[in-house]
């Protein structure tokens, strides 16, 4: 049995480090495996079968429309305007360009639930003002990739909307859960890039435009600050703001499922992009749909190839082994989540996030259960191992994405990452130590 | 070495794979359309309708299935290169071919079980169970559609591979 397990994590490895794409691959070894349980006949018919109800669900339509959402915000000029006025609010203390990105981050990973949308966005908005204001390439890096992490955990987290689906838990609890980790990680970032500014390197000389400017962040922010005031600012990000309203109102109000909510958002985006700020046309809608059913392919992808995978795990009773195991081993409570932590933590370095949902899902729920764990809490301990996933090397996929946008190298990204890690780490303390910071806001649903 | 000439099969291919795209492009548009068109019917109108949810799930499935190849095409999917970019160039080049071939294995798999099942649920007359009881050969049809696409498009990249070619790529087939 061991061999078997052995071997399975070296092939699953191999194949996934392989350039094959992830989905394909997850599908693949599914379907291997299952050939050597059953037959080929039989693996075949069932992995086609699974494939089929895996995306004949309400959950590939609902993480569709918030991609379509997110590339429409990006391409409305909404990001860029929340950016623009974060700038104004924080742009005055010393590292303000920073938080002001993180908040506006934040704001941006309320509309899209999308980590990779938001760095690769906030990314190309704030970089340049970055580099302009003199931060270190580490510390762009830190606070883009924090700010990237963001849309992972703060509602409508489209790996919450998984999440819910495979565990058959309210979506609309759960993003009610991830409301209060979203904000202290905003806060908890701020603070950490407001601490790291002075010993990382902001007013980088290599960085900076000219030297003069070396030592001169919060005057070059407010100089840019000075043409717009707050009132001004607000009411440019105004619209932008109000998409959030309308995601997480209509859902906790009750008015809308989370897919309707996406779609008012997507109709909420063309009308303000077409009517309000005039920055949509025809070619750009167009090159959002494109983008989007681009991305909904390699999602309903990875979505296949992780529900057989799933099925693979259930028919071999794994579930069962490891609940057994933990059962025999008679861990403590405590000992037990860190345990599972650590197993979360080390698969995140190795799995793209949705192919690690799928994969750990199965596994954990069944000791979630027997452990008498609330769920919801679970789900935010899970969704902060997600983010660690997000940005932890060698396979986290928001560090490329930094590493591409920014032109910077993958190390420097790497060391900028080191910021947000520890923070993630340290709200999984305290999430562990207070569960209420992620169950007290759902008991209001 | 063959010559590095694209062929009328690798352009009648990515053809195809761009059809996919700008297919699942317009599945994407109306399932937006009618998501917030049910919305309005509910809470303006009070007239919720039937078929909303049903449609925009096999439409769904329509933009995961025909844009996958597309997607493929524009080196879209997920994948991780760690591995595969420390390689020598030989080396990596055998992987590379190793996991097209598995690529193609794969997606057959999909055409070849998946028109079965299309074939079976017309045989057996089977619908879906929603109000509209739409004859579920229709969204089983999908997936070996979807699989053909797949299946053509990791044969060129198989070609783009053995004849050396800078594959065909670009964000938008418009």
């Amino acid at each position: 049995m061991s061999f078997f397990v052995i071997g399975f994590v070296v092939v699953f490895l191999l194949v996934l480090l392989s350039g094959f794409p992830v989905g394909f691959g997850l599908g693949f070894l599914a379907m291997g495996l299952l050939a050597c349980y059953t037959d080929l006949d039989m693996a075949m018919t069932t992995s086609v079968e699974k494939a089929y109800a895996s995306i004949d669900s309400s959950i590939l339509v609902t993480v569709s429309l918030f991609v379509l959402a997110a590339q429409l915000i990006s391409e409305s000029g909404m990001g860029k305007r929340l950016f623009d006025a974060a700038k104004v609010f924080f742009g005055k203390f010393h590292s303000g360009l920073g938080i002001a990105t993180i908040a506006s981050s934040g704001v941006f990973s309320a509309m899209t639930g999308s980590s990779f949308v938001s760095a690769s966005t906030m990314g190309l908005i704030a970089i340049p003002e970055l580099r302009k204001a003199g931060y270190s390439d580490t510390l762009i890096s830190a606070a883009i990739t924090a700010g990237g992490s963001l849309g992972a955990v703060i509602p409508p987290s489209i790996i919450l909307i998984v999440y819910g689906y495979l565990t058959d838990e309210s979506i609309g609890k759960l993003f009610a859960a991830g409301m209060i980790p979203g904000i202290l990680l905003i806060i908890l970032y701020s603070i950490g890039i407001h601490l790291c500014s002075g010993s990382i390197g902001l007013n980088n000389p290599e960085n900076s435009r000219d030297k003069k400017n070396q030592f001169s962040d919060s005057k070059t922010q407010t100089l840019d600050s000075e043409n717009m005031d707050k009132f001004t600012a607000l009411k440019e990000a105004f619209w932008g703001l109000m998409a959030p309203v309308i995601i997480l109102g209509g859902i906790y109000l009750g008015i809308f499922t989370a897919s309707e909510a996406a779609a008012m958002v997507v109709a909420y985006c063309i009308f303000i992009g077409f009517l309000v700020y005039r920055t949509l046309t025809i070619k750009k809608l167009w090159a959002a749909l494109i983008a989007s059913a681009n991305v909904t392919a390699m999602v309903a992808m990875i979505i296949i190839g992780g529900a057989i995978l799933g099925h693979v795990i259930v028919f071999g009773r794994i579930p069962q082994e490891f609940l057994e195991f933990v059962v025999a081993c008679d861990f403590s409570p405590l000992l037990l989540l860190i345990l599972i932590n650590i197993i979360l933590f080390v698969l995140g370095m190795f799995l793209e996030v949705l192919a690690l949902v799928y994969l750990a899902i199965p596994l954990i729920h069944p000791v979630v259960l027997h452990m008498g764990w609330d769920n919801i809490w679970f789900a935010i301990i899970f969704l902060i191992n997600v983010n660690l996933a997000l940005i932890t090397p060698p396979m986290g996929g928001v560090l490329f994405v930094v590493s591409q946008i920014g032109n910077i190298s993958i190390e420097k990204v790497i060391k900028g990452a080191v910021l947000p890690i520890g923070i993630l780490i340290l709200l999984l303390i305290f999430l562990i130590a207070f569960p209420p910071i992620a169950t007290w806001l759902p008991n209001f649903i | 070495m063959a010559p590095k000439r694209k062929t009328l099969f690798y352009r009648g291919v990515n053809l195809a794979s761009d059809i996919g795209g700008v297919f699942s492009a317009i599945c994407m548009g109306i399932i937006s359309i009618i998501v917030a068109y049910e919305v309005f019917m509910r809470y303006v109108l009070r007239a919720p309708t039937t078929w909303v949810q049903e449609v925009s799930i096999y439409l769904c499935m329509a933009v995961g299935l025909l844009g996958a190849a597309f997607a493929l095409k524009n080196n879209h999917h997920f994948s991780i290169t760690i591995l595969v970019d420390r390689l020598s160039v030989q080396n990596a080049w055998r992987i590379k071919l190793l996991t097209n071939l598995m690529g193609i294995i794969y997606s057959s798999i999909f055409v070849f079980k998946g028109s079965q099942m299309a074939q079976f649920s017309y045989v057996m007359k089977d619908v879906s169970n929603g109000v509209m009881a739409i004859p579920l050969w229709i969204p089983w049809l999908l997936v070996p559609l979807g699989g053909i696409l797949l299946t053509l498009q990791f044969i060129n990249k198989l070609s783009d591979l053995i004849f050396c070619r800078e594959p065909e790529k670009n964000e938008g087939p418009i």
